[in-house]
């Protein structure tokens, strides 16, 4: 499928340039000319497909819905999660207004979990880097955390910890704006600018610092440092990952030319969850609904789960 | 006078626009009113609303959630 940018790449590297096969100069741009025509439309691509599925599941539906089969509402808010579109900003009204329609908190956690986690730019960025294997694990996976979390959470009893004033807030029943499927494209293409405005800058140098490890860097080093620090590189990534914010998801294409030479794919997916899922800005933004204590509850239980979902990850595709 | 209110939970990026955008059609449109950001998780569940920045324009919410309006829509909203 991606034959045609393997043979734009060839003739960039080899007839316009005159750079010989073996080298590593021609290498590392080689990599970095495919790869930059590849992610960026197959993102392109996903990112709009993905958008345009989630303009029919608006934030108000979901709730409704949830409010509507509370029995199942954790499993139910961590899928839906996932089809909704997120932006942290609006992550306070957003869990009020689970709280307010009678949504037990263990689901209210579940979908701040997946909502964020599973987006259009995770699945999109690991469909182009590492195929749709590694993606469908990530989107089962994402779902799976969001639900232990949920529950996690909901043992605790996280009432207290929650401020008395949004229990006493009521929202006003908000119409659902219905979209004809033009807007509904328009929303999607708009999404699609959005988002490659905001993280193409950051994949751009990331495919740029990749090539550079795929032509330089010897795999004997890399295979070396995981060697000995390899047990380390998930939780490392996790640590890592969480106070970035989602745009910084964009640098997985430097994480990729690492795997390529020997960095076990967990890493990868772990760190992806991390930044996605988790991060101090979000974190400011809940304190005026949650006490610390609960913050640093939520991402403990999230981190943690990430940093096992690692591991998991690294057993099924390891070598 | 008009009251044009731009109402979020914090200080997001989108917000941030949303509030300069309208102020700049404001401004060049020697448009008689008053601009005012608000950041108060109450009036945002007050308007009804689970995401942010919501537009009021003289008490009616003329805009919520991302993605904004387009400049020319914005004006039409404020007009």
């Amino acid at each position: 499928m991606f034959k045609i940018y393997e043979l734009i790449a060839d003739f960039v590297v080899y007839d316009l340039l005159y750079l010989q096969k073996n080298e590593k100069i021609s290498q590392a741009l080689h990599f970095f000319i495919y790869d930059t025509l590849k992610i960026f439309t197959l993102l392109t691509v996903i990112i709009f497909a993905i958008s345009l599925i989630r303009s029919y599941f608006p934030l108000e539906k979901t709730r409704k819905i949830l409010s509507k089969h509370k029995a199942f509402s954790l499993p139910l808010s961590a899928f839906l999660g996932v089809l909704t579109p997120f932006c942290s900003c609006s992550a306070v009204p957003m869990f009020i207004g689970f709280v307010e329609a009678g949504i037990p908190l263990g689901a209210a956690f579940s979908f701040l979990v997946a909502s964020p986690m599973v987006n259009e730019v995770a699945l999109g960025l690991l469909l182009s880097l590492f195929g749709l294997k590694v993606a469908l694990v990530y989107l089962i996976f994402g779902v799976i955390i969001a639900i232990l979390s949920g529950l996690l959470i909901e043992k605790i009893n996280p009432r207290n910890l929650i401020e008395d004033y949004i229990f006493e807030l009521k929202i006003g029943e908000s119409e659902i704006k219905s979209l004809t499927f033009k807007e509904r494209i328009e929303f999607a293409k708009s999404n699609v600018i959005d988002i490659l405005k905001k993280i193409g800058i950051y994949i751009f140098i990331a495919i740029g610092i990749g090539g550079f490890i795929h032509g330089y860097v010897p795999q004997d080093i890399i295979e070396n440092i995981m060697k000995h620090t390899g047990i380390f590189a998930v939780p490392f990534a996790v640590i890592v990952g969480v106070p970035l914010y989602s745009n910084s998801a964009g640098v997985l294409p430097i994480i990729a030319a690492l795997i390529e030479k020997g960095v076990p794919i967990g890493t990868a997916l772990s760190f992806m969850m991390a930044t996605t899922a988790l991060s101090f800005p979000e974190f400011l933004i809940l304190k005026q609904v949650m006490k610390p204590k609960l913050i640093v509850i939520f991402a403990s239980i999230v981190s943690i789960s990430i940093i096992i979902a690692g591991y998991i990850f690294n057993i099924l595709f390891g070598g | 006078m008009k009251e044009i209110k731009v109402v979020s939970a914090s200080n997001c990026k989108n917000c941030e626009i949303l509030y300069e955008v309208v102020s700049k059609i404001v401004k060049a449109r020697n448009i008689d009113a008053k601009v005012e950001k608000v950041l108060d998780i109450k009036e945002v569940v007050k308007y009804g609303a689970m995401k942010t920045p919501i537009l009021v324009v003289d008490g009616v919410v003329k805009h919520i959630g991302t993605p904004l309006p387009a400049p020319q829509e914005l004006e039409k909203m404020i007009i």
